[in-house]
């Protein structure tokens, strides 16, 4: 029973880091479009400092669960 | 994942069996020194003769040197290219916000935030919040002018992040602070202990009871709490009151649970070991006193590893009813800055106001000085009754407390008796301790 629930936390784990390094991405390249627009700049350091917190929280856990 | 999911702000994380925890930090720890390395002057020197690559478990740190706010300070005398010295771990135009030590001990250090490192701290904040017990149904007031000091900015982001409603309180005098708390219908506070007792010491001079304000819980921060002062707290609010340890440097590191029995460390945003006071290099066991040093492995702007914070810790366990997997302390017993020699004895402040808080509560505030009286170190009492008690009282009050600290101590108090409202109250850190004896 714990065996089943860890397996199915550890799947929903890794789909969550999939979606976290897929914002990474995304945000690199809104950053690329946007270079020199300052409402893209900061808003896009916005976005990079809470994915920062979320891969500490869900990607980090994500790694050692799989 | 043991306890409900809500229970816990990352209930992934939380519950982590201890083993993937302490992989993930050092993994983490690795990165966090290679990047220093790379980023930071400070750190390329400090650690030049160690390879991140080397680092396989908790026991290689200790071969590794410690900084301490020594370093820091010496390292940002020379203030080129900025004021955060060789110590700033992103270009200087990354930086977001300034903060500072409270410049207690000698210089304030200063302490950059770039945007990324503010949020990684305001995230360790929204653990110790919602450990706390804080939530969206909270409107919190923060009854301080938040200032350069970094512990109530911290948690006003945090309680914004966590869902709560922020009602900061600075520009207004302790009265009315009073009233504005009822005025909005504050369920929450956040301020240092000797605040949360003034407070409550001056809505009770206006003809309110703190108890029916309905302030539910309160998280402290700033100054050392003994377990007597949280209990007179929670006790004079009718609130929950909640602890945590942590430092401008490093941010906070260590947080209470519901259960409220010690505090659970912030792992894995940080490495804490507790090391012997002697060496500083042996993990102490169980039960054992030592002192913390912190290494924040998300902090890139001003990047600490392995820093000495100079707390006193009793080291305690890795269970917890509330199912947090994180090592525990039992109790942070004060500093090794305030460890002091009296007459050959080894004395810290904090027992006193541990005896005084919990056992003579009509004792609403105090003062202790140490200074020279010839070649002999004479330490003195001022204490300051509630409300007018009678000499008889206060002459077996002043003869109780000095046998109870003679016990405890093994130290002879000299004890004055001063009038209600003549010693100073104190909003941030208070200095109720007072060693004159270089001066």
């Amino acid at each position: 029973m714990a065996n089943r629930s860890m397996k199915k936390e550890a799947g929903v784990l890794k789909e969550m880091k999939k979606k976290i390094d897929e914002i990474e991405r995304v945000t690199n390249e809104l950053k690329a479009l946007g270079t020199g627009v300052p409402v893209v700049e900061k808003n896009v350091r916005v976005i990079m400092s809470i994915t920062h917190a979320l891969k500490f929280g869900i990607s980090d856990v994500a790694e050692v669960m799989n | 994942m043991g306890g409900r999911i809500r229970d816990y702000w990352n209930p992934f994380l939380e519950t982590l069996p201890r083993e993937k925890l302490l992989q993930i930090e050092i993994t983490n720890f690795r990165k966090y020194l290679a990047y220093a390395k790379e980023n930071s002057v400070f750190c390329r020197k400090k650690f030049r003769d160690v390879d991140p690559e080397e680092i396989k478990t908790i026991d290689d740190l200790k071969k590794m040197p410690l900084i301490d706010k020594e370093d820091l300070r010496i390292a940002q005398a020379n203030e080129e290219p900025t004021i955060y010295g060789e110590i700033l771990g992103v270009r200087p135009e990354e930086v977001s916000d300034y903060r500072q030590t409270s410049g207690t001990t000698g210089k304030p250090v200063y302490v950059p935030e770039s945007y990324e490192s503010w949020q990684w701290r305001v995230e360790v904040w929204c653990h110790i919040l919602w450990m706390a017990g804080f939530r969206e149904t909270d409107r919190v007031f923060v009854p301080f002018g938040y200032n350069v000091y970094v512990a109530f900015w911290e948690g006003h982001y945090a309680a914004e992040k966590v869902g709560c409603e922020v009602v900061p309180g600075g520009a207004l005098d302790t009265r009315g602070r009073i009233n504005k708390m009822i005025e909005v219908k504050a369920t929450a506070l956040m301020n240092t202990p000797t605040y949360g007792l003034h407070l409550a010491e001056t809505a009770r001079k206006m003809g309110i009871d703190p108890r029916k304000i309905g302030i539910r819980r309160m998280q402290c921060a700033g100054e050392p709490m003994p377990q007597a002062t949280r209990k007179m707290l929670e006790e004079v609010w009718g609130a929950e009151v909640y602890d945590h340890i942590g430092g401008t440097e490093p941010c906070a590191w260590g947080a209470m649970c519901g259960e409220r029995k010690g505090l659970h460390l912030l792992e894995p945003f940080f490495v804490v070991e507790v090391l012997d006071m002697e060496t500083l290099s042996r993990e102490v066991d169980e039960g054992e006193l030592g002192v913390a040093v912190v290494t924040p492995l998300g902090r890139r702007s001003f990047p600490l590893v392995r820093f000495n914070t100079k707390d006193v810790v009793r080291k305690g366990r890795d269970e917890c009813a509330c199912g947090r997997t994180s090592m525990m302390i039992s109790g942070v017993e004060g500093r090794t800055d305030d460890l002091r020699k009296i007459r050959g004895v080894l004395f810290t402040p904090v027992s006193v106001e541990e005896i005084l808080r919990r056992e003579f509560p009509m004792v609403s505030e105090y003062e202790l000085v140490v200074q020279k009286k010839g070649i002999m170190d004479e330490i003195s009492l001022k204490i300051e009754p509630e409300g007018d008690l009678g000499a008889g009282t206060l002459s077996e009050l002043t003869a109780a407390i000095a046998e109870r600290l003679k016990m405890k101590t093994n130290l002879t108090f000299m004890i004055e008796v001063v009038k209600p409202g003549e010693l100073p109250r104190y909003e941030l850190k208070s200095k109720r301790f007072k060693d004159l004896r270089g001066e």
